[in-house]
């Protein structure tokens, strides 16, 4: 009897997550699930399309890799924090800009009525916003999008219908200064142009008595990185393979000082039953060759066998990765286990509430410069990713993402591979389905087959920002130390604002250039009146340090509120200025801000009726305003922290 | 030693572009009646923006032009300036990896300010070059009065960007508004009631303009910074940081310098 293989394991048992299952109870599972009949159509049109070698993604005139041609949006829940934008708008302007050089239409910031609503279908959302099914014409709807929110505002359903038709990432994290910090990592590694060695590290693990991973180790990890030792002559391809796949090697490449420009992982993903405590922070954490085996181990996992989150520490050096990272739960966990719908008859919880898994979480906003992207699994990773029955091997969708991905394409665009696999099979099973409906005899593997590869397939997903690129050179270099970021310091919504100066700041240029240039240390003659004149400045450098520290705590403490006043008065001249307010005038409108979202509005009166003239002027001095100090609190951040930097020892 | 620039500057000749002149510090703001927790502040340093505007309507709206043309060419050139370091430094340390002085006439392309950089870098670096440098008191005055300007120059502007400011428009001889404005974008405005449309317009348009340049003189600082550790690394000196710093001041002064020259012509 035909038996299912997937990976996960408990860590709480040390058990597969699940039984491996006959395929005939996943093809009564198939043949008993409800099908979206609108998403369906919408995949057997991507899948038709493509058939005849036609086009889905962007409209057929527009270059997907370019984004001032694909466009670019960000979308929040209706009832998004507000603070989150405000900390990703380093991002947010960044990307406007590389958008409107061109079409304004191309950028698109949805958020309240035009943000995601609670139950919306893609369909919905997109009939919303006069945008039907088909290739994306990126005016109306960007064909890069990123949703900045949990997948309990925002479901991973929405998400991966989404992902069929545009490019779509993810992020979410628990507090402002990770969006911040993810926000200024993806922005200055664009801007400084970073150049990472071209190093791609292929990391397999092969668990003993395993079947799972002894598969992946070699239809998947091993193939791969034969082929692209092949064909990438002027790459570094590294293969750590079995027995060498151990946590401490994958620790190395991931923060460490062998950390590459991608990576790719194959292993078991942490699970562990509703409400562990481990749950949150270690499910989807990528178990390490240390675990001798379902055979040697039957009980709770310890940490040293997996690498999660809290095994990131705070000198990693990740700034400009993407990982991909094949493993259950790896990029999150839904709320309801849909692999278990129809089998039981009810969809049982795995989790009080979906969310992103911890790994990917602080790779993204790792304070001394995040990855830029981790593509990853929501739910269960099968084996009909790479392998398929009665044909074998098949890894040109692995094999054409990763290439693509080297070629510097957009993370988005890059895997859309998978999303043309996902509506192939997705409209192939559809018909077997309704084959069967009509009496046709099915192969139960082969509905099986169908309908996990067709889970499996939707539930890739990307981490960050889709229209983030892979930052390598232009050829092979040697490796050199990998820079870091300095992480933009936010206001916290709540009591005092903090200063979080996050390790050596980057610079423009890689860290040979920033240190000590060679032979610093050496004396040519010209070291004493440098000494002299330096103990002459150096109290003056100090005080502008201190000037300018003064400077920004000062900010920080102010920008926890805004307040736009705005007055009216026979005789502006005589007007004054006392205890906060002018005298002489009469207070018309008036707009208090905080940093929470609490807003007071006092809107200005005329015989009963709104003024409309003062009110307009009213809001576009708020707008003002607004635009002016985060234009000031940026500039002012990157100056001290550039100095702080230069002073140091 | 330390060269001053060279073609068109005499020595000691230091610039200071308009950007950084449109603050003014009025005691007249104190007799309007100031109070606004100045703490440590003093009334007379309060920085405010004042804007006569003539009375007829285009020729207020080309002054208004005119001076947002200079915000946005200034704004641009100090992007400009990081990608201007970088082509120096490559053409400095070309220069040095085949231990040849500079030669600024093959180096046509180069603007005046880029020259005089280039220079003054050419100087600093001779005795590691193999040049005889003979350290006198000369040279360590200059080094500190290239710093201490630098360090007045930084201290005065960031008072003009760290603190609220007064931005006032006048049209004719009308005073027509009047912002308190805090670093942060905390405003407080009183309009003139009887004022029109337009007048409104241009006092945001005035406001908006005081606002930028703040910013601007901001990310002055931030590209003198960066500038900076770019250039010690290249001066590679125990003391680098502390040359480097009034260098790369001085140049990004030069460069809004040029920038003002240029839409004085137009």
């Amino acid at each position: 009897m035909e038996e299912l293989f997937f990976n996960g394991i408990d860590g709480s048992t040390g058990n597969y997550l699940l039984p491996r299952l006959t395929a005939a109870t996943l093809s009564a599972i198939a043949r008993g699930e409800v099908q979206d009949e609108a998403l369906l159509a919408e995949l057997k049109r991507r899948h038709e399309l493509e058939s005849l070698g036609g086009h889905y993604g962007v409209a057929g005139e527009v270059d997907p890799a370019d984004l001032s041609q694909a466009g670019w949006g960000i979308l929040f829940a209706h009832d998004a924090d507000p603070g989150v934008r405000e900390a990703l708008a380093e991002l947010i302007e960044w990307r406007r800009e590389q958008v409107l050089q061109k079409d304004e239409r191309l950028f698109k910031e949805l958020s309240g009525p035009d943000g995601y609503r609670p139950g919306e279908s893609k369909n919905d959302f997109l009939s919303r916003h006069s945008v039907g099914p088909g290739a994306v014409d990126p005016t109306k709807m960007p064909y890069y999008l990123l949703i900045a929110g949990s997948p309990e505002s925002i479901p991973y359903r929405f998400q991966t219908q989404l992902d069929i038709q545009f490019a779509v990432g993810r992020i979410h994290f628990d507090n402002l200064e990770d969006y911040a910090r993810y926000a200024h990592s993806v922005v200055e590694a664009e801007k400084m142009n970073l150049a990472l060695p071209r190093k791609i590290t292929f990391f397999g693990v092969s668990n003993p008595d395993d079947r799972a991973t002894g598969l992946s180790v070699e239809e998947l990890v091993q193939p791969l990185a034969e082929a692209f030792t092949e064909d990438y002559k002027d790459w570094t391809v590294e293969a750590v393979l079995k027995d060498a796949a151990t946590k401490s090697e994958l620790a190395s490449r991931l923060g460490g000082p062998g950390t590459p420009g991608l990576l790719f992982t194959a292993s078991h993903g942490m699970g562990f039953p509703y409400g562990d405590a481990r749950q949150l922070p270690h499910q989807g954490a990528l178990l390490c060759q240390d675990w001798p085996g379902p055979n040697n181990w039957r009980k709770p996992l310890p940490q040293d066998f997996y690498f999660a989150a809290d095994d990131l520490p705070e000198d990693a050096h990740l700034f400009g990765l993407i990982a991909f990272c094949f493993a259950c739960y790896g990029a999150g966990t839904p709320r309801l286990d849909e692999f278990a719908q129809q089998a039981f008859k009810a969809r049982t919880e795995i989790a009080p509430q979906a969310f992103l898994a911890s790994l990917p979480q602080r790779m993204l906003a790792h304070p001394k410069g995040g990855a830029l992207a981790f593509v990853g699994h929501v739910d269960r990773a099968w084996g009909y990713s790479f392998m398929w029955p009665k044909a074998g091997r098949q890894l040109t969708v692995f094999r054409s993402a990763l290439s693509q991905l080297m070629n510097k394409y957009p993370v988005g665009a890059a895997l859309e591979f998978f999303n043309e696999k996902y509506a192939e099979i997705s409209s192939d099973l559809s018909v077997l389905l309704e084959d069967i409906s009509f009496g046709k005899t099915a192969d139960d593997l082969e509905v099986a087959g169908m309908w996990t590869a067709n889970n499996d397939a939707r539930n890739y997903l990307i981490l960050g920002d889709p229209a983030v690129r892979l930052m390598v050179g232009e050829k092979m270099e040697p490796e050199v130390e990998r820079p870091e970021v300095i992480t933009i310091i936010k206001p916290i919504p709540s009591g005092r604002p903090t200063a979080t100066p996050m390790g050596p700041p980057v610079g423009t240029q890689p860290p040979s250039a920033t240190g000590p240039a060679p032979g610093a240390a050496i004396d040519y003659g010209l070291g004493d009146v440098f000494r002299q004149a330096g103990a002459n400045v150096s109290s003056g450098l100090g005080k502008l340090v201190e000037r300018l520290g003064d400077f920004l705590g000062k900010a920080l403490d102010d920008a926890a509120s805004l307040e736009v006043a705005t007055y009216v008065s026979r005789d502006v001249a005589k007007c004054k200025f006392e205890e906060g307010r002018f005298t002489g005038a009469d207070l018309r409108a008036l707009t208090h801000v905080k940093i929470d979202g609490d807003t007071l509005v006092c809107v200005p009166e005329d015989a009963g009726e709104v003024d409309t003239e003062l009110w307009r002027i009213h809001l576009e001095m708020l707008a003002q305003a607004q635009n002016s100090r985060m234009e000031l609190i940026k500039t002012a951040i990157s100056a001290v922290t550039g100095l702080a930097n230069l002073i140091k020892p | 030693m330390v060269r001053e620039a060279q073609a068109g500057r005499s020595e000691g000749q230091e610039l200071t572009p308009a950007i950084f002149e449109m603050w003014g510090a009025s005691t007249e703001v104190s007799s309007a009646g100031l109070s606004y927790g100045l703490g440590e502040v003093e009334v007379e340093s309060v920085p405010v923006w004042r804007l006569p505007l003539p009375a007829d309507p285009a020729a207020a709206d080309r002054q208004l032009l005119d001076r947002q043309a200079l915000l946005d060419a200034s704004r641009s050139a100090l992007e400009g300036v990081p990608e201007s370091i970088d082509r120096l430094l490559e053409s400095s340390r070309s220069a040095s990896a085949g231990g040849v002085a500079f030669d600024l006439e093959s180096i046509p392309t180069f603007t005046q300010a880029e020259a005089d950089l280039l220079a003054s870098l050419q100087a600093l670096r001779q005795p590691l070059l193999g040049v005889s440098f003979a350290v006198d008191e000369e040279q360590r005055g200059k080094l500190e009065a290239a710093f201490e300007r630098f360090s007045a120059d930084i201290d005065r502007l960031l008072r003009t960007v760290s603190h609220f400011a007064w931005v006032e428009t006048a049209v004719g001889e009308k005073l027509i508004a009047r912002t308190i404005v805090g670093w942060d974008g905390d405003a407080d405005t009183a309009w003139e009631a009887e004022s029109n449309a337009l007048e409104y317009q241009d006092h945001q348009r005035s406001l908006s303009q005081a606002l930028a340049s703040r910013n601007i003189i901001l990310h002055a600082i931030l590209v003198t910074v960066q500038s900076a550790a770019k250039l010690a690394a290249l001066l590679a000196t125990p003391g680098g940081v502390l040359l480097a710093l009034p260098l790369a001041w001085r140049f990004v002064n030069q460069i809004l310098a040029d920038v003002e020259k240029i839409q004085n012509l137009k």
